[in-house]
């Protein structure tokens, strides 16, 4: 269906474009072409340079060499402002808006930077305007702050439009959205794809690029492997290019999948909450008496629409977070706003889906922050971690120049990569995972899932599995709880759930 | 139409132009030049007499060595302060607090007999103790803002602001109160400390203490190792830069805040009672009115200056000193040629005011390329 119309033309092309950071050499002579009217997607493992040369087209990053031509015309871009006076507009994987702002003081924010005024009154109808185009409602009034995910994303691409965009960059962002939602997005894209506007979607999911993309370029350690035509599409030979000839495992081969080892079988109890209750950070209500019980060595997985609770799920479980109501105990004992001493003290990992957030500090090296959650000795040795280091950099494939770097140098997937590696060690009884493979691409996340159910089967480690990947959960799960509105509104063993009953439970 | 703009790149690389020592010296050079052409433009002072002031301030060294071991302390204080994001502007009182501390000790406790004793052994050990006591006191002087940011989310600069006029008062009440010296010749002060208890003069180097060379050089050995060697100090770190991930790591951000507050507060006060045992021997009435040399304020300058890098605070010790001397060197030579209204001490800051911009802005150079972009 989605062959390129005959008149399309090159809207954008990129020449050796060269990008170093400290260490690392994110783009090495990149040249890609966009046309008009097309879905192109950008595909590649963690690090490849998808989003380095996103944020290069954005006018986000100024390239070390290379040209840029606009419609034929060579240009520099100096700041996003810049490329958006060309119509190229970046989606970022984590929502840019200003949390105190209004949608409505956003978008104007944006217009006025960019030399566009327009009056207060028409542009609220705007914005409503675009944001049914997606199907959807939103207040402009609301502060960005209440918006869920999705609603900030589709604030997102609502600005967008406003703004005139002719190239949209989206960078990851249907990752996690639930399939309905997105099947909106892409309805939408083929949408402004017939307008004759130009969609460059970034993404690891190699279903996603097949199903939706026009084009796809494959990126692989800075370099473009080869841009692939609709018709040559096929997942299994960019698979090949993005990776080699890598092996990973497919999920079948999960440990303990096909052998059901658990089933029938009692599992002691870890982790109980009892009518949990807690408020976000803005004091609103967002867990409203969760009750769980999550045995031994057993994985639950919690599936749910962002913003459902699922952040302060988390936060609660590591100790983060302090509850309103309710009792957690772990492993026999009250832990209830004891803080994260006494959790992770048991044992007990986290995984978040923003590590410079909650794990790391970025303006401190890579050793420093494995430092931080080694050992208790008063002296601290710093010889022995650095190798610990080197070991997680050559184990989990984290590329970087050195232990001492700093991690905020890191690409978001080897900050998430290290993440894994340094929290793994750490789950002795448990590991709480959240959104953990919204940065990681395809072989690594295959590589995590597999590993989580090893640690449950073989170590006996408990996992809670909080996504809002819902294939993912119902890989790796033993039994899945549905979140919605702060409830867990479902509970089902693994074997035998309904794919659909689930989705329904978390649109509720 | 012509547009002018800049294009700010962050640095990847750093080169010999924009290393740390470079930075900081060339400030210093670049500083000076300009507050020699402030100075020659407003006072007609010429350039030889400028610079030639500024190198007999640094040739006889002497009259720097004791800005340099005081700033050297309390700059090492702040910049501990500093990692934590704890940003200590209330040294000044935690200072006065550690004289206060030491007075007592010597003169209105019961140690104070040690002094009057001829035990060698006994009155070193006291005077540790002393010293030791006035860091103590400074540290909860340090604490109470500590606690109000860690318990009640109060930010502290303010709060350590004023803290620094509690102190002044506090030590005037107790200098013209209950403290008031009878040997004073009718001053408002309080009387000298015994003898035994003053700390012992280099000879050939009447600026300098043993026991406070001694300390200098102890206090920035173990800042350093505690920064760069020790889990407490990662702890501290973590604390400045990401205090969430220092929370999900296992700890309580605000014990770690307690902690910081407490320590940058400690070695303050040891500046404080070393100064009263080794210096001042007595404490001033009106001590709010200068009578500090306001170390603890000059030493933010030094701790800013050292890019809140514990390896730079004495360098940078050594260029806020030599200002500070040069500026009241200065004096002497304008005596007469200031406009009326402005006071001698304005020429110290505005050599310290010129050096630190141009140092800020060095700064942002160091750590970014700015390029001038003009389109027609």
């Amino acid at each position: 269906m989605s062959f390129l119309p005959n008149h399309s033309q090159i809207v954008l092309r990129v020449s050796n474009i060269v990008k170093k950071f400290p260490g690392v050499t994110a783009l090495g002579g990149v040249s890609l072409e966009l046309y008009s009217g097309e879905i192109h997607s950008l595909l590649g493992e963690n690090g490849s340079g998808k989003s380095t040369l996103a944020k290069v087209i954005a006018g986000i990053y100024s390239p070390d060499s290379g040209a840029i031509e606009v419609q034929g015309k060579p240009v520099r871009f100096t700041s996003p402002a810049d490329a958006i006076r060309y119509g190229i507009f970046y989606i970022p994987q984590a929502p840019s808006l200003i949390e105190n702002l209004t949608v409505t003081e956003n978008i104007l924010l944006v217009l006025k930077s960019c030399g566009l005024l327009t009056k207060v009154g028409r542009i609220r109808e705007t914005i409503e305007e675009e944001v049914s185009k997606l199907g959807y409602r939103i207040d402009p009034d609301a502060e960005a702050s209440r918006l869920s995910y999705t609603q900030k994303q589709i604030v997102e691409l609502a600005k967008a439009s406003i703004l005139g965009v002719k190239i949209l960059i989206v960078d990851e962002v249907t990752t996690y959205l639930p399939k309905v939602v997105r099947e909106s997005f892409y309805r939408y894209m083929r949408h402004i794809k017939d307008e004759g506007k130009t969609i460059v979607l970034i993404t690891h999911k190699i279903g996603e690029a097949v199903d939706v993309a026009d084009r796809v370029t494959v990126l692989r350690s800075g370099m473009v492997v080869r841009t692939l035509e609709r018709k040559e599409l096929n997942a299994d030979m960019i698979r090949r290019l993005m990776f080699g000839e890598r092996v990973f495992p497919s999920r079948k081969e999960y440990p303990g999948n096909s052998t059901s080892a658990n089933v029938g079988k009692e599992k002691m109890e870890l982790v109980r909450l009892d009518d949990i209750w807690a408020n976000d950070d803005t004091g609103n209500v967002a867990l409203r008496g969760v009750t769980l019980r999550v045995g031994r060595g057993e994985v639950l997985g919690v599936a749910g629409i962002s913003g459902n609770g699922q952040k302060e799920l988390a936060e609660v479980l590591v100790g983060l977070r302090d509850v309103k109501r309710g009792h957690y105990y772990l492993d026999g004992v009250e832990v209830t706003n004891r803080g994260t001493k006494a959790i992770r003290a048991a044992g007990v990992g986290f995984i978040p889906e923003a590590p410079l957030h909650y794990s790391f500090s970025g303006d401190l090296s890579l050793v420093e922050n494995v430092a931080i959650t080694s050992s208790n000795n008063f002296f601290i040795r710093w010889s022995s971690l650095a190798a610990k280091v080197r070991e997680f950099v050559s184990t989990y494939g984290i590329s970087v120049a050195s232990p001492k770097t700093l991690v905020k140098v890191l690409s978001g997937g080897n900050v998430m990569r290290l993440a894994v590696a340094r929290e793994l060690e750490l789950s002795k009884k448990m590991l709480v995972a959240y959104n953990a493979t919204r940065s990681l691409d395809e072989m690594f996340s295959e590589m995590f899932l597999s590993t989580i159910r090893t640690l449950a089967r073989r170590d006996n480690i408990t996992v809670v599995y909080i996504s809002e990947s819902l294939d993912e959960v119902l890989a790796v799960s033993d039994r899945i709880a549905v979140i919605s509105s702060g409830k867990i509104v479902g509970l089902f063993e693994r074997e035998g759930v309904e794919r659909d009953t689930v989705e329904k439970l978390m649109v509720m | 139409m012509v547009k002018v703009g800049f294009v700010v790149i962050r640095r990847t690389k750093q080169n010999v132009l924009t290393s740390t020592p470079i930075v900081i010296l060339g400030s210093l050079v670049l500083g000076l030049l300009i507050s020699c052409v402030i100075i020659w433009a407003t006072m007609g002072i010429d350039i030889v007499s400028f610079f030639g002031t500024f190198y007999q301030t640094i040739v006889s060294y002497t009259g720097l060595l004791e800005p340099l071991v005081f700033l050297a302390i309390i700059g090492t204080a702040i910049t501990i302060g500093f990692y934590g994001s704890f940003w200590n502007v209330g040294a000044e009182g935690q200072y006065v607090m550690g004289m206060l501390g030491a007075i007592f000790l010597t003169m209105f406790s019961p140690l104070s007999s040690v002094f009057t004793q001829d035990n060698a052994l006994l009155t070193a050990l006291s005077k540790v103790v002393v010293v030791v006591f006035g860091g103590l006191l400074g540290a909860a002087w340090s604490l109470i803002p500590g606690m109000l940011k860690a318990y009640a989310k109060v930010t502290e600069v303010p709060v350590l602001l004023l803290m620094n006029y509690i102190a002044y008062n506090i030590s005037d009440y107790l200098t013209a109160g209950p403290w008031k010296g009878r040997y004073t010749y009718g001053y408002i002060r309080t009387d000298l400390i015994p003898e035994s208890a003053r700390l012992t003069v280099i000879p050939g180097l009447e600026m300098l203490r043993y026991e406070v060379l001694a300390a200098v050089a102890l206090i920035i050995i173990i800042a350093y190792i505690f920064l760069e060697h020790t889990k407490l100090g990662l702890k501290v770190k973590f604390l400045g830069t990401n205090p969430v991930a220092l929370r999900s790591s296992g700890y309580d951000d605000r014990v770690i805040t307690l902690l910081t507050a407490a320590l940058s507060g400690f070695v303050v006060g040891l500046a404080g009672s070393l100064r009263l045992l080794g210096y001042d021997y007595r404490l001033p009435y009106n001590i709010g009115d200068g009578k500090t040399g306001f170390y603890g304020y000059t030493a933010i300058l030094v701790a800013w200056l050292s890019f809140r890098d514990i390896r730079y605070v004495l360098a940078s010790a050594l260029i806020v000193a030599s200002l500070n001397s040069f500026g009241y060197r200065m004096q002497m030579l304008l005596k007469g040629l200031l406009p009326p209204g402005l006071s001698a001490y304005a020429i110290s800051l505005v050599l310290i005011g010129v050096t630190l911009i141009v140092y800020t802005i060095v700064r942002v150079l160091k750590e970014y390329t700015v390029k001038l972009v003009i389109k027609a």
